[in-house]
């Protein structure tokens, strides 16, 4: 049992937190409580401050201004091993076990049990099997977990959590990659928890087991907390407006030219384990919009449409003909690019000028017997940084350039070939509003004007329903819903991306 | 269903995916040890004695021993090219000192130990808390504990003669029909073994190598945990370089030179991940087996030198090709990118 000596103080209570990572200020003056032995249901939309609350309650990040109460006592954790003391876990999303080793030593990792100065295997293995028949999932616990699916690892995970007196458990997104059996497993132990007086933090993104489970919901937005209240009142279309209603205005400018014919062609295009059976079409001049939450296997999609991803299935044809996707430089040769979500890290190379990352897009068009020729390589750029009003010259660093501009250089650097398609993930992510705006205009212009087919992985509701034409929304790998943008409003994507799609809607 | 009956015997053994290949890969350095004999045995009447076994052993044991310290640091994802220079300063200044004062007597031994935890507190400071790439770090200590030896020795060699007596019977003796080398290397690799096995320690040394970032989640100290590595790795080549010093006799400032690679060679071959968090210091000293018996075989086999170069290289590569296909088959087990429902 856990220690509650006052029933009307809250087991947790944060005030006032807030944390900015450089410009972005990831949690604004959030305030809410926890009540003792509850569920207690986080939500928010991919970026809302979820993740960077959870880590400030456990230790791993510190808070810029704010604190935070555990059962009335201000605490502030150095670290998540400090946190475990005092009663708090958490279970992220990411993978965070090791492979290479067994069962027992990851749950038990950090807090051996000891015989004098030696490890005590015998009682590791002991306490290891106690805490899954606590979670309700007996495993061997000598095997190794690289050799674990992915469900027995999510149970891991949570075991490692679980101890004799825990006064608060975070999940995060706990069902996202478990079936329906294995996720009602999972609801137990959160009852169970919560009848022996912990309190649980249950992240979800579907509304069905937010509902059945929790006793409180708070919505998050933007980095600020929208509302606390009982789970009973708080309808569902109600979470999700408070979830998008946002007052960040984006322009939409309504399309007059009329498509061209089908450039880029998909069939069925199945991944294992990623996304399936995915078909759909790109015309000339179009800009389709692809909505889901992160993880949903959006990029993955593209990235396979791309030839990053040799184990596809399925046909793609550009221009009515059939292309076998097996690497990047097939598909551009093709007509088809891709802009990866993380720029820096893929999409550019940073210590290099603009120029020569425009250039090496197209190293064979613009040498001469295998020689570079600096004049047609500064002429493209040059041409480029002006169709695009990138700011700055084309000899500056692009590791000296603002994100937006960056963007512009990596759109730059695929424009120059000439392509038929673009596949942009995320093009605006982590990009200033005024900026955004410049590459929505761009990307406008492209389908428009440059007749373009464009396909644009976005997370920014606001901003797929102001620049697509059409939306197609991934749900858990596969095809949710394809609505034309007339139809489409925030509300409507946001229930299509968490519904499972072979089950009825119940949002 | 026979398919069904097979996955479900392969899935009791705990033999799918990662965890299978993590497991054959152990018992591939002793299959790769055992062709290495059975081939020898069949090319060369004088290989299977035991006269020729207890002469593989001795070559291998101060190789052993050095491996076992490599291997600690591997395990945690990074490499000590430094091992041969640590053996050579600490061999040339401990026997100096020994020389000297005599009555320091086996006391030494404690001198080499200590000095050898410096040298490694140094490369894990630059490693683990300036976060200097450790093969960069430690070539660059490689060179300056090197050139401290020549700037320490002055050109001047420790003579066989002025090494304690107790040191040279050591290195000459033997114990129960095997070298007395022979078993303190055995010695080492179980004490090291066991502590990787039973303390703390170890258990983190294994739990960063394995996912540096799920450490950090777990709240452990990544940086004591890397530093811990570099001096458990800098005293055992301190040791190992004082064998190696009563070995050779006569100690100049070129001792042990260029003797990472072999180390780094053996421990690859052993089964160590260079990734990190797999292998076990018992598949390093195989591997060191494995560098002696290639070595002992191609000598009675009369094969020219740039054979066994060769045929050393090969193994090599083949090591580290096996841990990356190795590596792969991990990840994708491990990688929590599946989407569960979309397959049932």
């Amino acid at each position: 049992m856990t220690p509650s000596p006052n029933p009307s103080v809250p087991r947790l209570s944060i005030r006032g937190v807030s944390k900015s990572f450089e410009a972005v200020r990831a949690l604004r003056d959030v305030s809410f409580d926890l009540a003792a032995g509850e569920v207690h249901a986080l939500v928010g939309e991919n970026g809302a401050g979820k993740s960077t609350l959870v880590g400030i309650i456990t230790g791993l990040r510190q808070p810029d201004d704010g604190e935070i109460l555990l059962d009335g006592k201000p605490v502030a954790f150095k670290n998540p091993l400090d946190a475990r003391a005092a009663g708090v876990a958490a279970v992220y999303q990411d993978p965070n076990l090791f492979p290479h080793l067994s069962v027992a030593e990851n749950i038990l990792t950090g807090q051996y049990p000891m015989r004098g100065p030696f490890v005590d295997n015998g009682a590791m293995r002991t306490k290891a099997a106690e805490l899954l028949e606590k979670v309700g999932y007996p495993l061997d616990v000598d095997r190794l977990v690289a050799g674990l699916t992915v469900a027995e690892a999510q149970f891991v995970e949570i075991a490692r959590a679980l101890s004799s007196d825990l006064r608060l458990l975070i999940l995060d997104e706990p069902t996202s990659a478990l079936t329906p059996g294995e996720a009602a497993k999972l609801y137990e132990v959160a009852q169970r928890l919560k009848d022996e007086g912990t309190t649980v933090v249950w992240i979800s993104h579907r509304m069905e087991e937010i509902r059945r489970l929790s006793d409180t919901i708070t919505v998050l937005r933007d980095g600020g907390h929208v509302r606390t209240a009982p789970c009973a009142e708080l309808e569902d279309d109600e979470m999700i407006r408070l979830m998008v209603g946002r007052d960040v205005v984006v322009e939409t400018v309504a399309r007059e030219e009329p498509l061209g014919p089908v450039q880029l062609s998909v069939r069925g295009l199945s991944a294992p384990g990623m996304f399936e059976d995915i078909s759909f079409d790109l015309h000339e001049g179009e800009i389709v919009g692809v909505a889901g939450l992160v993880g949903s296997g959006r990029s993955e999609i593209a990235q396979a449409i791309f030839g990053l991803n040799s184990h596809v299935t399925g046909t793609v044809e550009v221009e009515g003909a059939v292309v076998k996707p097996k690497s990047p430089g097939q598909m551009a040769e093709a007509g088809v690019v891709y802009l990866p979500e993380d720029r820096d890290a893929e999409g550019l190379i940073s210590t290099m000028t603009v120029r020569d990352n425009i250039a090496l897009t197209g190293i064979k068009a613009l040498s001469k017997l295998g020689f570079m020729r600096p004049s047609s390589e500064h002429e493209r750029a040059e041409k480029q940084r002006v169709a695009l009003s990138i700011k700055g010259g084309v000899v500056d660093l692009v590791s000296s350039m603002s994100g937006g501009n960056r963007q512009k250089v990596a759109i730059a650097r695929w424009l120059a070939v000439n392509p038929k398609v673009l596949l942009l993930d995320e093009p605006t992510h982590g990009i200033d509003v005024g900026t955004k705006a410049d590459v929505h205009n761009i990307m406008r212009d492209l389908a428009r004007k440059e007749r373009k087919a464009i396909l644009m992985i976005s997370s920014d509701l606001p901003e797929v329903l102001a620049v697509s034409d059409r939306v197609l929304v991934i749900s858990r790998g596969q095809l949710a819903a394809d609505i034309d943008i007339a139809d489409a409003t925030q509300e409507n994507i946001l229930a299509a991306a968490t519904t499972t799609v072979s089950k009825e809607k119940n949002v | 269903m026979n398919g069904t009956l097979i996955a479900d015997w392969r899935e009791r053994l705990g033999l799918t995916g990662g965890a299978a290949a993590l497991k054959v890969r152990f018992l591939g350095v002793v299959v790769f040890l055992l062709l290495l004999c059975v081939a020898f045995s069949i090319l060369s009447p004088r290989f299977f004695t035991f006269d020729n076994g207890r002469s593989i052993l001795f070559s291998a044991a101060i190789l052993m021993i050095a491996a076992v310290g490599q291997a600690l640091v591997v395990l945690t994802g990074n490499l000590d090219l430094s091992v041969g220079s640590i053996m050579g300063l600490s061999a040339y200044v401990i026997y100096d000192i020994a020389g000297q004062f005599v009555e320091l007597k086996p006391f030494v031994m404690v001198m080499a130990i200590a000095l050898g935890a410096v040298l490694g507190l140094i490369n894990g400071f630059l490693v683990a808390v300036l976060n200097i790439p450790s093969i960069v770090a430690t070539l660059g200590t490689l060179s300056i504990y090197r050139g401290f030896t020549s700037f320490y020795a002055n050109a001047q060699e420790v003579t066989s003669g002025t090494l304690p007596g107790w040191m040279r019977d050591l290195a000459t003796g033997t114990v129960l029909g095997l070298p007395t080398y022979v078993w303190v290397a055995v010695l080492v690799v179980l004490i090291v073994g066991m502590a990787l096995r039973y303390l703390p320690w170890g258990r983190r040394i294994y739990a960063y190598g394995s996912n540096s970032k799920a450490a950090h989640f777990y709240g452990l100290n990544s940086t004591q945990i890397v530093l811990g590595s570099y001096v458990g790795a800098g005293i055992i080549a301190a040791f190992a370089g004082v064998l190696l010093g009563a070995q050779v006799g006569n100690i100049n400032s070129l001792l042990a030179n260029g003797y990472e690679l072999q180390v780094l060679a053996a421990v690859v071959i052993g089964g160590v991940s260079i990734w990190g968090g797999t292998g076990s210091v018992y598949g390093a000293a195989i591997g060191a087996i494995v560098l002696a018996t290639i070595n002992n075989g191609l000598v009675l086999l009369q094969v020219q030198e740039f054979y066994r170069l060769l045929i050393q290289g090969v193994a090599i590569v083949l090591a580290v090709a096996v841990d990356a296909i190795v590596r792969n088959k991990v990840q994708s087990a491990t990688s929590r990118r599946s989407i569960t429902e979309v397959k049932s």
